[in-house]
C-alpha cells in the first residue's frame, strides 16, 4: 500500500446472484482513500457507489456475492485485504475499524431497541465495556453530536424521534467506536434541506475532530463541493475519474463527469432549460466490452465501441477513462 | 408495575358489559327456539299436562322472558348457576367436575403449540429454502390443511394398533390418568395450533432478517447470535403473538370436537349434549364460561404485547 493510504480498492469486482440471473453490479473499481480526507462517490442510481462501499463490509448476503480483486486496508491491527477475509475476521474490522451510516436512519434502527441502547450494545461487543461504562460512552457520544438532553434521548426509541435525531444516533453509534474509516451511503438524502446542512456540518466537523477517513456516497454535486477533499465519479460499475474536488470541478475530462457538472443546476439559471443526459445507465447484467457511457456521449467514435477505455494518470490525483479525454479537454 | 395492576383492573371492569350483552343475547337467543322447556325438564314422554304445570309452576317458566332473565342474571352473580333440566344437578357442581379437561386441553395444547411453533419456525426462517426448511413447511402445511378430527380418528387407529390394552379415551379417576387421557388430543390441538404459528413464524422472521437494520447491525460487528435473537428475533414475535391470541380462541371452541372424538368428559361434550337437549341453563353457563376464558386470554395476549412492543402503551 502506498503510504498515507487508508484504503487501496484494485479491480474490485462484485457480482450478485439474483432469480433473475448475475448482476455485474461493480466491473473493476479502482479507489484509494488517504488517510483523513473526505472522498465523495458521485454517480446515478444504480452505478455501483452502494454495492462497492458495502463490499469494503461485506455487508452482501455471502452465499448471493462473488468478489474479486483486492480492497487493501490499514486496520488497527496493520494491513489487510478484506477480500479473502471470513465472517469471523470480518467481525473484528466492522463496527470498530469501518463503520457506516445509512440513507434512512428511521429504518437503519432497531424499531423497539431504545437509541442509546444500540450504541451502548456495540460499545460492548466491540470494545468490551461494561454496562455502566457503555452507557456513560454513549451519553458522551449523545452530547457530542447534539442530541440533547442525552440522558432522557437514551431512554427512547426511534419512533418518538425525528429522522434528522436518527441520522445523529446513526452517527454516534457509527462514531462511538473511533473507526479508522467511516462510510456515509447517502446520509443526507432522506432529510429536508435545512437538516441535511446540519448533519453535513456535523460530519464535518466530527471528521476534523477525529482525523476519520470518510467515504461520502452521494448523487448531489453541490454536497461533494461543500465537504470533500477529493472524488470519484463512477458509472456503470466502474470509476470513470478521479480526482480533487479542484480538479473535477473546474478540469474535468470525462464527457460523463463534464455532463454531471452541466445539468447541476445554477444560481441565475432561470429561463433556460435544465441540461439533462439523455438515455438512461445501462443495466448491469452482462460485463462491458466496449465503453458503458458511449451510447449517451457526445464525443463517442467507433473505438469506443470497440474498447473498454483504460485508466490514465493525469497527474498524482487526477486520473480518468476516456480514449478522448484530451478531445474533451480542447487539447486536440 | 402499579400501571399493569391499573390496566388489568380496568380490562377487567370492561369485561362486565360484554358479558351482560352476551348473557342477554345468548338467554333470547335460547327463548326464540320452539323448545317446550317443561317438556325437557320432565322427559318427553312421561310430561302429562299435568305434571308439565307443576313443573312450570315450580321452575318459574311462565314470568315474562325479561323476569326469568333478570332473576337468572341475580342467581349467577350470588354462585348459584341454577339447575340441570336433565339431572336435577346444580350446574355449578356439574361444571367443576368438567372444567379442568377443557381448560387442561386449552392451555396445554396452546403451550405446547406456542412454543414449538417459535422454535421450529425461527429454525425453518434460518434454513430459509434449504431442505430443511422445507421439510418442516411441509409438515406444518400438512397439519394447517387436514382436520384436527381426521388427525385424531387417524391417530386413535394407529395408537390402539399398536399399543393393544391402553385406553386412550374415556373418563379418568386420578391426575395420573387424567394427564393420560388428555395428553393424545392435547398434542393433536397443539399440532393445529404449531402448524398456523409456526408458518406465521417463519415469514415473520424471515421478513425481519432482511430489515435494513439487520445491515446496520452487522455493520456494526455484532455477532449472528446478538443479531438473530437480539434484534430480528424480539421483532419478529410480535405479529406472532397476534395470530397467538387468535388461535387460543380458536382452541377453546376445538375442544368441542376433539372431547366428542376422545369421549373426555369436559365442557364441550356437556355441550353439545346440553344444545341438543334443549337444556338450556347448562347452555347459558357454558357459553360464559367459554367467553370469560376467551376474555381473559386476550388480556393476557393485550399485556404480553405491551411488554414485547415499546410502541403499544397502556392505555
Amino acid at each position: 500500500m502506498k503510504e498515507g493510504n487508508i484504503l487501496e480498492i484494485k479491480d474490485l469486482c462484485v457480482n450478485l446472484m439474483t432469480v433473475r440471473g448475475i448482476i455485474y453490479a461493480v466491473q473493476g473499481v479502482n479507489l484509494n482513500v488517504k488517510e483523513g480526507e473526505i472522498h465523495g462517490i458521485v454517480g446515478e442510481s444504480g452505478c455501483g457507489k452502494s454495492v462497492s462501499t458495502k463490499a469494503v463490509m461485506k455487508l452482501h448476503d455471502e452465499e448471493k456475492t462473488e468478489y474479486t480483486g483486492n480492497i487493501d486496508f490499514l486496520s488497527s491491527k496493520g494491513e489487510v485485504d478484506i477480500v479473502p477475509l471470513n465472517k469471523k475476521q470480518m467481525r473484528e474490522i466492522k463496527g470498530k475499524d469501518i463503520a457506516m451510516i445509512f440513507q434512512d436512519s428511521m429504518t437503519a434502527l432497531n424499531p423497539i431497541m431504545k437509541a442509546g441502547e444500540q450504541i451502548a450494545e456495540q460499545l460492548r461487543a466491540k470494545l468490551g465495556l461494561s454496562k455502566t461504562d457503555a452507557k456513560k460512552r454513549a451519553l458522551e457520544m449523545f452530547e457530542k453530536v447534539g442530541i440533547l438532553p442525552a440522558e432522557k434521548r437514551y431512554e427512547q426509541y426511534p419512533f418518538e424521534m425525528s429522522g434528522g435525531m436518527l441520522q445523529r444516533v446513526m452517527i454516534a453509534m457509527a462514531l462511538s467506536c473511533e473507526p479508522k474509516l467511516l462510510i456515509a451511503d447517502e446520509p443526507t438524502t432522506a432529510l429536508d434541506v435545512t437538516i441535511q446542512a446540519q448533519i453535513l456540518e456535523l460530519i464535518k466537523d466530527l471528521q476534523r475532530e477525529s482525523k476519520t477517513s470518510v467515504i461520502f456516497i452521494t448523487h448531489d454535486l453541490g454536497v461533494i463541493a461543500e465537504i470533500c477533499d477529493s472524488v470519484s465519479v463512477m458509472y456503470a460499475g466502474r470509476v470513470i475519474e478521479t480526482g480533487t474536488v479542484v480538479e473535477i470541478f473546474d478540469e474535468a475530462c470525462h464527457p460523463y463527469t463534464k455532463a454531471l457538472l452541466e445539468s447541476n443546476p445554477k444560481e441565475g439559471d432561470q429561463g433556460e432549460y435544465m441540461k439533462t443526459i439523455s438515455g438512461a445507465p445501462p443495466l448491469l447484467y452482462e460485463k462491458f466490452t466496449g465503453c458503458p457511457y458511449a451510447p449517451r456521449c457526445d464525443y463517442a467514435t467507433e473505438e469506443c465501441q470497440g474498447a473498454l477505455p483504460e485508466t490514465v494518470v493525469l497527474n498524482a490525483t487526477h486520473s480518468v477513462a476516456c480514449h478522448h479525454y484530451k478531445r474533451v479537454r480542447g487539447e486536440e | 408495575m402499579k400501571e399493569y395492576v391499573k390496566y388489568i383492573g380496568k380490562r377487567i371492569i370492561a369485561m362486565i358489559p360484554i358479558l351482560l350483552i352476551v348473557s342477554f343475547a345468548i338467554f333470547f337467543l335460547l327463548r326464540l327456539s320452539s323448545t317446550d322447556e317443561a317438556a325437557v325438564i320432565i322427559g318427553e314422554r312421561q310430561a302429562t299436562d299435568e305434571l308439565k304445570a307443576r313443573v312450570t309452576q315450580e321452575y318459574g317458566l311462565d314470568k315474562p322472558e325479561l323476569i326469568r332473565y333478570f332473576d337468572w342474571l341475580k342467581g349467577v352473580v350470588v354462585g348459584d348457576f341454577g339447575k340441570d333440566y336433565d339431572s336435577g344437578q346444580d350446574i355449578g357442581e356439574l361444571i367443576s367436575s368438567r372444567i379442568p379437561v377443557t381448560l387442561g386441553l386449552v392451555l396445554i395444547s396452546s403451550a405446547l403449540g406456542l412454543t414449538f411453533a417459535i422454535i421450529l419456525g425461527v429454525i425453518s426462517a434460518l434454513h430459509r429454502n434449504k431442505p430443511l426448511d422445507t421439510g418442516i413447511s411441509l409438515v406444518m402445511l400438512f397439519f394447517c390443511s387436514v382436520p384436527s378430527f381426521l388427525v385424531s380418528v387417524l391417530v386413535l387407529l394407529i395408537l390402539t394398533k399398536f399399543i393393544p390394552g391402553y385406553s386412550f379415551i374415556g373418563t379418568y379417576n386420578n391426575f395420573g390418568e387424567f394427564l393420560q387421557r388428555i395428553s393424545v388430543p392435547a398434542v393433536i390441538m397443539a399440532l393445529n395450533q404449531l402448524a398456523l404459528l409456526g408458518r406465521v413464524t417463519r415469514s415473520s422472521m424471515v421478513s425481519q432478517l432482511q430489515a435494513p437494520y439487520i445491515v446496520t447491525a452487522n455493520a456494526k460487528g455484532l455477532t449472528d447470535k446478538d443479531i438473530t435473537y437480539k434484534h430480528a428475533f424480539h421483532n419478529a414475535v410480535i405479529p406472532v403473538l397476534t395470530v397467538a391470541g387468535m388461535s387460543f380462541a380458536n382452541a377453546i371452541g376445538g375442544t368441542v370436537l376433539i372431547e366428542q372424538i376422545f369421549s373426555l368428559p369436559g365442557i364441550g361434550g356437556l355441550l353439545v349434549s346440553a344444545v341438543q337437549g334443549g337444556n338450556y341453563p347448562v347452555v347459558q353457563i357454558l357459553v360464559m364460561f367459554m367467553l370469560i376464558v376467551y376474555l381473559i386470554m386476550s388480556l393476557i395476549v393485550d399485556v404480553l404485547y405491551v411488554v414485547v412492543d415499546p410502541r403499544v402503551k397502556l392505555q
